[in-house]
């Protein structure tokens, strides 16, 4: 991310802001969208993180972390966008994740038992599963991103993977009485 | 072992479906909604994290705050005045042109700080600049702005200074931004009133008092402009409440005053 795109976006440079947006935007959209597990409502997230962002900006003190702290607004925003779901319709998108496309690495039923255990997860656990397995961060970079102590990531991930890992574990017994032959 | 990686594995499988580009309409629909949006000043965000901050550690700065006050009282008040003519300021003999250099001379920060005072954090730049403009306002002209510096020194459990310092290249233009500044203050949206009494600081002074910022109730402000450099010194909630605080923070002026001639 070049500095000093970021310290003109900083100065309220409004196109500054334009190309920083879209510098940041499909990394941001990404993990939205593996957080919230639904397109609109990680369209959402992002506006609201991208509104955030320019408005706090002036905050920033080390415009060299601005990809880190706008992950840390994004996971601020998915927080109360699931919290605005689940107040206006609790069983809303219980669905895949639009535009997932089959993966043989990964069966179907195991896919459908971890989107489902997923959702049981807290925004904060989710959050630190996503970025550390598909952003690749390391555990002090989740710490710094989500404002936590190392141990409290550590635990976080541990509770998740555990309930994630139940699901498949449980469902591979159901699954193979039903035959998946239906 | 092997559980763990193959589940590891499934994991990263299972969170490589999905979306890896922004559709362009959310990017446009934030950005529009931005065009409409003013950035929130420093100031505001800075004051906001030392009130919480100052909240967090109430419970340890109960008696340590007392002391500060007292050391810090004393190093502005009294040190300053040994030997001296007293408060009101002298006339200033000679224009002087500051450069980048000497903010953190004047501007207080970790080592220039009066003794007893703890520095919560600091601003520079532009984004130091911004601070005394409220959310929604108009915005300065930065055509002829140099750097700026401000630095929140926290002293009690509910409230704190700040010290802050913004430098133009003439003193034409830092009257310019002075008053810009100054008429910012007076604004209905700051909801502070301008006293009658002038400080009596630098080249031109005014002090505001009211509830500004909208985080405390109680906030004195001093702003003056010293040559091309405008200056400002704050207290906000307790530390700004009683004639003895107000006192306190004039004396903080007068010593940010003193290191600017």
């Amino acid at each position: 991310m070049e500095r000093s795109l970021v310290e003109q976006a900083q100065r309220g440079d409004r196109e500054a802001f334009t190309r920083l947006a879209f510098e940041l935007s499909d990394r941001l959209f990404a993990v939205a969208h593996r957080i919230l597990r639904d397109f609109d409502s990680a369209g959402d997230a992002l506006q609201v993180t991208l509104l955030r962002i320019w408005r706090d900006l002036p905050t920033l003190r080390d415009p060299s972390l601005v990809e880190a702290w706008a992950y840390r607004v994004l996971v601020r925003a998915c927080h109360d966008e699931l919290r605005r779901l689940r107040r206006q319709a609790p069983a809303l998108h219980l669905l895949a994740v639009d535009g997932a496309e089959d993966d043989p690495a990964i069966s179907i039923a195991d896919r459908e038992q971890l989107d489902r255990a997923f959702r049981t997860l807290t925004v904060e656990q989710r959050a630190a599963i996503v970025l550390q397995y598909y952003r690749d961060l390391t555990m002090t970079e989740i710490a710094e991103v989500l404002q936590v102590p190392i141990g409290t990531v550590r635990s976080r991930l541990h509770y998740a993977k555990r309930a994630l890992r139940a699901a498949i574990e449980a469902d591979a017994r159901p699954t193979t009485r039903k035959g998946r032959t239906a | 072992m092997n559980r763990e990686r193959d589940f590891d594995q499934t994991l990263r499988h299972w969170l490589d479906d999905g979306a890896d580009q922004a559709p362009e309409r959310f990017v446009w629909g934030a950005l529009e909604t931005v065009e409409r949006t003013a950035q929130r000043g420093a100031w505001q965000a800075s004051l906001e994290g030392l009130f919480m901050k100052l909240k967090t550690a109430a419970p340890y700065l109960g008696v340590a705050a007392a002391v500060v006050l007292a050391v810090a009282a004393y190093q502005v008040l009294v040190a300053p005045n040994v030997g001296g003519p007293g408060p009101s300021p002298s006339p200033t003999p000679t224009p002087r042109v500051f450069t980048a250099e000497d903010l953190p001379k004047i501007v207080f920060n970790g080592r220039t700080a009066p003794e007893g005072m703890i520095v919560d954090n600091t601003t520079i730049g532009s984004p130091a600049l911004r601070v005394p403009l409220r959310e929604g306002g108009p915005d300065i002209d930065e055509t002829a702005f140099v750097d700026a510096l401000m630095t929140n020194l926290d002293t009690t459990e509910t409230g704190g200074y700040v010290s802050w310092g913004a430098l133009f290249e003439t003193a034409a233009d830092a009257e310019v931004a002075f008053d810009f500044i100054v008429n910012e203050h007076g604004s209905v949206g700051w909801r502070m009133a301008r006293s009658n009494v002038d400080p009596g600081l630098g080249d031109e002074s005014a002090t505001f008092t009211g509830a500004a910022y909208n985080i405390f109730e109680t906030n004195i402000t001093h702003l003056w402009r010293v040559g091309n450099l405008v200056l400002a010194a704050v207290a906000v909630g307790d530390v700004a409440v009683g004639e003895a605080n107000a006192e306190t923070l004039l004396a903080f002026a007068e010593l940010m005053d003193e290191r600017a001639r």
